[in-house]
């Protein structure tokens, strides 16, 4: 069922991975959307496939590090289809945060992963604001098992990715009087480098495998994104500040 | 096609508030669905309306789930007439008077709590699992705030909800090799005690919406259904174990 017909959403690093997935499950749905991110010719060659559902995909390269981005990206939205209603912060950059001792966390490090996730969620979220309040919205925020359990090397990723809650429950409490709901997916998916480990490494596969209760790894399109769609419609317009473990049952909270 | 097609759901106290609104959300989008309760008169009348808005055949099954006996009367009938189970909705709760001190509840409130609530979610879990096993299933199990946050004269009604959670926890675990989901929805709905809450104490209802993000008391219907729809549903298929609090922005974990 296209639920998010005439809707517009913003996802931040939508060329790939779980964003990419979120972007193709948003657009069988029958939102339009402006997909963010580093590299323009990833950028384009996503952008075609979501096309491919029926909508209209903008692209707007840029890095979330920086705010003029964020502002620049919300308005390119504005112009190209009028309105705003789901914002999802999918953009990470993730390079050293996760498997770095704390005692050896760099300063470059440090500000890759806390400015691309952290700051980036935050400058979209105000940049998004005054025009997720006209209609009411959604926020979609991403977290990660990582920080909630606080995972060994986990460091700077898992610091970035509870600062991301923190900043959701704040934001669902402070925005809903707008309307505009503000929740987080955690979501397990193998990326392209974890699957290459897990080939190489199959006793790994089988002691991961045996942590998930569901005992499969996601995948992007058909587990995490029916749960971004859920949360971008109207059937959860009365959850907020809410954390949904995408991950086959890991996490519980 | 309709999102629960061809499913099967069984609903504790489907006779009135949740439940009834759950059953007709789950009938609206494909399922048969059966309700439990231990009045007859009440659950005919809840079953003709059912049957009404959702088209779809309704079952009725009479009996109280603090007694095994009739938990498994309930997935018998609930076999025999449709084949299968694919969907528990453990909503039953006797609720205790509100208000009352740890010290000043009496044995007979405690157990008709406790058993209502708790041992009627295990019974019936323990009942539907052998059904669930070849197609998998999903369950959905109630908590509530009171629990979460530990309201003060809520003692026995608050043990037994975190009890359930608990329960729906290590079921999650247990049965995800078999493709049993296990969830757990912790809503806030009007219902004819709180309207009558808010006409005698009209500051007090002032201050407790206050409180919520959405500023709304939720509607069963609108508010609450579609979630139980969703992780009754294939959109859910990575999620267990998880929490949802759908409460307009209360609990946030």
């Amino acid at each position: 069922m296209k639920d998010l017909s005439k809707k517009v959403a913003i996802l931040t690093g939508g060329g790939q991975g779980v964003g990419f997935g979120i972007a193709m499950g948003l657009a069988n749905a029958g939102a339009n959307i402006t997909l963010t991110g580093r590299d323009s010719e990833k950028l384009q060659h996503a952008a075609e496939k979501i096309s491919k559902a029926g909508v209209e995909v903008l692209t707007v390269a840029g890095n979330v590090r920086q705010r003029e981005h964020a502002n620049q990206a919300v308005e390119a939205t504005i112009e190209r289809f009028g309105r705003l209603d789901v914002l999802v912060n999918n953009a990470q950059t993730v390079d050293g945060g996760y498997g770095t001792p704390l005692a050896t966390l760099g300063d470059e490090t440090i500000a890759a992963v806390l400015e691309s996730g952290l700051l980036g969620t935050i400058y979209f979220m105000q940049a998004g604001l005054p025009h997720l309040k006209v209609n009411g919205g959604s926020i979609i925020n991403l977290g990660s098992r990582i920080g909630i359990f606080g995972e060994v090397n986990g460091g700077i990723y898992a610091a970035t990715k509870e600062g991301i809650r923190g900043l959701s429950r704040v934001a669902a409490r402070e925005w809903g009087k707008f309307n505009i709901r503000v929740n987080v997916i955690c979501p397990a998916v193998l990326s392209e480098s974890s699957i290459e480990f897990l080939d190489k490494n199959p006793e790994e596969v089988k002691r991961y495998r045996s942590q998930i209760a569901l005992e499969y790894f996601g995948d992007p399109l058909a587990d995490i994104a029916p749960v971004a769609v859920f949360l971008a419609s109207a059937e959860s317009r009365y959850l907020t500040g809410q954390t949904l473990n995408a991950d086959g049952g890991q996490m519980m909270l | 096609m309709k999102s629960l097609e061809g499913k099967v759901a069984l609903i504790t106290g489907g006779g009135q508030g949740i439940g009834m609104a759950i059953a007709r959300a789950m009938a609206e989008v494909g399922a048969s669905v059966v309700i439990t309760g231990r009045t007859a008169d009440k659950l005919i009348a809840a079953a003709k309306k059912i049957r009404k808005w959702g088209g779809g055949e309704v079952l009725s099954v009479i009996g109280d789930v603090r007694n095994r006996r009739d938990v498994e009367h309930a997935v018998a009938a609930t076999v025999e007439k449709f084949g299968r189970v694919d969907i528990l909705v453990n909503n039953a709760q006797i609720m205790m008077q509100a208000g009352q001190s740890i010290e000043d509840t009496s044995d007979e409130e405690m157990m008709a709590t406790l058993q209502s609530g708790l041992l009627g979610t295990l019974y019936f879990m323990q009942g539907v699992f052998p059904h669930m096993q070849q197609n998998g299933g999903s369950i959905i199990n109630f908590a509530s705030r009171h629990g979460v946050v530990g309201d003060a004269g809520m003692g026995v009604y608050a043990m037994t909800k975190e009890a359930i959670r608990g329960l729906s926890r290590v079921a999650a675990r247990e049965w995800g090799p078999h493709n049993v989901r296990v969830n757990v929805i912790s809503p806030v709905a009007a219902s004819a005690a709180s309207l009558e809450f808010v006409r005698q104490y009209p500051e007090k209802a002032r201050h407790y919406l206050s409180q919520m993000a959405l500023g709304r008391p939720g509607n069963a219907y609108r508010d609450i259904a579609p979630i139980a729809v969703f992780l009754g549903g294939n959109q859910s298929r990575y999620l267990t174990g998880q929490i949802l609090n759908a409460d307009g922005g209360q609990v946030m974990l």
